[in-house]
């Protein structure tokens, strides 16, 4: 980042007011946000990966010129690239009077040229799993903020490494998990976290399934497809258009050695507003049980107030994606603001000053935005992310053993279990560490 | 006794699994595309062992077994290797280098050293350390870089001389990871070696540098971080070093140093640490010399104190919220907000936000409605039944903002007030708190009310309230 003088000038966009007691207050503005004219004050970003997520993301991005500017893009998929850059080429030649370029942001093939680059602010990783961590510590070691999809990591081990890199080089994570920008999420954990149901006995949340990974037969390479790179850290396997496909349905998501199926898919969403709502953010369960086990109908997690969580997806199904029962009421919460509580007046009681106010963030990109000009932790900062990750982590490997784990989230180990134990990260294929 | 208890069961085990292998004799042929079944038969045998260690010193033997064949596929060989990752060396027996056959040899292949490292890596012991440090002498290129990561992760101390050589190494990729190790091994000798190439150093010698500097004695930590922030070649890599000093040393010397210069990078990492500072006093220090910096470090100062929530900020941001610069005067206000709350404060953010509607007492408003302290509540419940009517006016609109339920008879009560501002303010705040059994009362107050304002903001209110 260049190094200009320090201005009077205001990079915040919102003042405190959205910020409440609970949360960090704005610290210090940042140098490279100042400068004479208005195009120095966008935040320049760099996208990795330019498949379905990313694109979501960049129809975020391109509504809001005034913010940031996309000038690199990186993806192992030539074509994709090429997409991408001619689909914010056009979207930016169409803005006359911004002072944007209208030429697409630059190609590179591999991330760690696109994080040579010394004009970039912010990187967007948008890979599969499997890439998410050295992508981003790569990224913040080369002094980027990062924006990493969920669930952050493929490993625990990972999260942690993370972690120490973002506290170490001081810079600011936003985990992918825009649900917890939602307000209707969050007044649900502020009604649990404020006592409003009592005790919390039972959580209930619905993941869905993918379908077993399949065997596949080997086809050619698409010649524009770097596979050996999209591969990375994993062990090799043959090429096959259903292994590497981006699909919400399934694709690379069915595989244990990209992703973790739904606990990681949809899990790293709800198992994270369970963290957030029962104050486990710097911490997390203490007991993992596999479907299955001992008669346990559901997957469940358990915390140490016990507390459990259990991954219900059958019938009668739940109001709500997640469902929190305590001791005095029941409130259900899923996207598109469909939520409820019994009692009903819950959901509309006002918190008062001295209740429980859990961070609010309007909208997920902002939030990111304006932690990378005023250097706060952002809603879903690394180490949070990191233990959300981890209760994903956890379940699937309880699955894996077919047997209950038990868990220290302090020293983050596993107890008892050395087989359990050996999976909390896995060997990297030569070329592709850490 | 135990051994022969643990060798018989081993002894069923192996019948067990040899049992398992010979009905499904293809694992050994597995490719990609074919049938799982064999794997599964495998994974079954590895669920069935739980953590038995016999049952798990059976199936470490089966699975060498089965790598040693040679007619074993990659794909087979490769799920061998994973599964054997899971397990090996957790059997009391001590393993020798004879004993994981082929492995040493895969190893040190370019082919197959991948998969040896899916096995190898997770198990610990010397044995394994030993192989690791063979196949570093047998290897090149990538195929060494991957063990190097591993005997990083492993922590293979032995592998220091073998690292330091390999710190100069014409290949910068080479270098770079035998650095990186170096600095994850969490041994003095491992250290030495890297603190012995001076600064400015290649950029992984100095990231390895700050990657060990906190495992380090708390002296030689500071010492070598001072000497990444004045002279490593990256400003990243400086950067990074004054966050960690600033991280570990508790003196506030560096924090007041950096504030008072001209170094904005530096600046921004000072007031970050602010937040997380372990160093005593640091409030009162920073809050003695506020007024001495300019006045956009001092707003920084300001807000880098809210976060940090201290009480002892309160005195110095109070005195800032009547600064001559607007920047100062705004942060002070907005940081009050976070600050353990005072009546001083709140009367001082009560007079501001009194004033006309101008951004500052906008702020001033929602600072009071986030201020948190002892006996705040009643004193703004206090100041809304008596007093100067604007201050009553901002009172009663903080019993709403605040959601002070207990507020609601007074908000009733002031329906007979002499001020048609009050009551105006009054019906207003009910509308944000009133429960609908009170939604006639409302009503009553808008067909009763003589002032237009007075009878317009109780029908908003009886809408809000119709609506909640």
């Amino acid at each position: 980042m260049k190094n200009v003088p320090l201005t009077r000038r205001t990079v915040l966009k919102r003042g405190l007011a959205s910020i409440i007691a609970y949360a960090a207050a704005p610290n210090f503005f940042p140098a490279s946000l100042f400068g004479q004219g208005a195009p120095s004050n966008r935040i320049t970003l760099g996208l990795v990966g330019n498949g379905l997520i990313c694109n979501a993301h960049v129809g975020v991005l391109l509504g809001r010129p005034e913010d940031c500017q996309i000038v690199a893009t990186c993806d192992v998929m030539r074509s994709k690239a090429e997409k991408m850059r001619a689909r914010v080429g056009a979207a930016y030649g169409k803005l006359k009077d911004s002072g944007t370029p209208s030429s697409g942001p630059d190609i590179y093939a591999t991330h760690e040229e696109l994080l040579a680059r010394t004009d970039i602010d912010a990187v967007f990783v948008c890979t599969p799993d499997h890439w998410h961590a050295a992508v981003a510590n790569a990224a913040m070691k080369a002094g980027k903020d990062v924006y990493c999809e969920k669930p952050q990591t493929l490993t625990v081990r990972e999260g942690r490494v993370l972690v120490e890199t973002a506290r170490h080089h001081g810079r600011v994570f936003q985990t992918g998990t825009q649900q917890r920008s939602n307000k209707s999420f969050r007044k649900a954990a502020e009604i649990v976290r404020n006592g409003w149901i009592g005790d919390i006995k039972l959580i209930r949340t619905r993941l869905g399934e993918f379908a077993p990974a399949a065997q596949l037969p080997e086809e050619p390479v698409p010649a524009d497809f770097n596979y050996e790179r999209w591969l990375g850290p994993t062990p090799w396997r043959p090429y096959n258009a259903l292994r590497v496909k981006g699909d919400y349905g399934g694709g690379w998501r069915c595989f244990l050695e990209y992703g973790g199926r739904k606990n990681g898919d949809w899990g790293a969403h709800h198992f994270d507003i369970i963290q957030n709502a029962l104050g486990m953010d710097h911490s997390g369960p203490v007991e993992f049980i596999p479907i299955g086990h001992e008669g346990c109908k559901y997957q469940t997690h358990v915390y140490a107030n016990g507390v459990r969580v259990e991954r219900y997806d059958g019938e009668p199904g739940l109001r709500g994606m997640i469902e929190f029962r305590g001791t005095k009421g029941t409130v259900w919460v899923s996207r598109n603001d469909l939520f409820g509580s019994d009692p009903a007046e819950l959901i509309a009681r006002p918190l008062r000053g001295e209740d429980i106010h859990l961070y609010a963030s309007e909208e997920h990109h902002t939030d990111f935005f304006n932690c990378i000009r005023s250097r706060q932790r952002p809603i879903s900062d690394v180490e949070i992310g990191h233990r959300s990750a981890t209760v994903c982590h956890l379940n699937v490997i309880a699955a894996q053993v077919r047997r209950a784990i038990r868990w220290d989230p302090v020293k983050e180990e596993i107890i008892g279990d050395p087989v359990a134990a050996r999976l909390l990260d896995r060997p990297r294929r030569a070329g592709y560490v850490l | 006794m135990l051994r022969p208890t643990f060798f018989t069961a081993g002894f069923v085990f192996t019948l067990i699994a040899h049992a398992c292998f010979a009905a499904e004799p293809t694992l050994s042929q597995l490719d990609y595309s074919g049938s799982p079944l064999a794997v599964e038969v495998l994974d079954r045998g590895l669920y069935a062992a739980g953590t038995d260690p016999a049952k798990l010193a059976a199936l470490e033997q089966r699975i060498l077994a089965g790598l040693r064949a040679s007619d074993t596929t990659f794909a087979a060989r490769q799920v061998l290797c994973q599964r054997l990752g899971w397990v090996l060396g957790l059997s009391p027996e001590k393993l020798t280098a004879a004993d994981l056959k082929p492995l040493p040899v895969m190893l040190a292949d370019e082919r197959d050293s991948d998969l040896a490292r899916l096995a190898l890596e997770p198990a610990p012991g010397a044995v394994i350390d030993t192989l690791f440090l063979k196949a570093l002498h047998q290897t090149t290129a990538r195929t060494r870089i991957a063990l190097i990561d591993s005997i990083a992760r492993r922590q293979i101390v032995a592998a220091v001389p073998a690292l330091a050589k390999l710190l100069a190494d014409n290949d910068p990729a080479t270098a770079a990871a035998a650095a990186r190790a170096l600095g994850l091994i969490t041994d003095y000798s491992a250290a030495a070696v890297l603190l012995a190439v001076p600064e400015p150093s290649p950029a992984a010698v100095a990231a390895a540098k700050l990657a060990l500097a906190p495992r380090l004695a708390a002296g030689s930590a500071l010492a070598v971080l001072a000497d990444l922030r004045g002279r490593a070649a990256d400003p990243v890599h400086r950067i990074a070093a004054l966050r960690l000093l600033l991280q570990l040393d508790p003196s506030i010397a560096t924090t007041l140093e950096v504030l008072e210069g001209n170094d904005t990078a530096a600046k921004q990492v000072a007031l970050e640490s602010i937040y997380a500072s372990r160093a005593p006093q640091i409030i009162p220090a920073l809050a003695a010399k506020l007024s001495t910096w300019d006045a956009f470090t001092q707003a920084a100062v300001i807000a880098a104190m809210a976060r940090r929530g201290d009480a002892a900020a309160t005195s110095a941001v109070l005195k800032a919220s009547a600064h001559e610069d607007a920047k100062v005067r705004m942060t002070a206000l907005e940081a009050l907000g976070f600050l353990p709350g005072t009546i001083e404060t709140m009367t001082a953010l009560t007079k501001i936000a009194a004033g006309n509607a101008t951004a500052e007492s906008k702020t001033a408003k929602a600072s009071l409605a986030r201020l948190n302290g002892p006996a705040l509540n009643a004193a703004i419940l206090s100041g809304a039944e008596r007093g100067e009517t604007i201050l009553r006016v901002v009172f009663i609109e903080q019993i709403a903002l605040r959601g002070l339920n207990e507020g609601l008879p007074l908000l009733l009560k002031l329906r007979s007030d002499s001020d048609v501002t009050v009551r105006a303010a009054a019906v207003s705040a009910l509308g944000e708190l009133a429960p609908p059994a009170d939604n006639k009362i409302v009503l009553d107050w808008a067909i009763t009310a003589t002032d237009a304002n007075e009878q317009a903001r109780a029908l908003r209110a009886l809408v809000n309230i119709t609506l909640r």
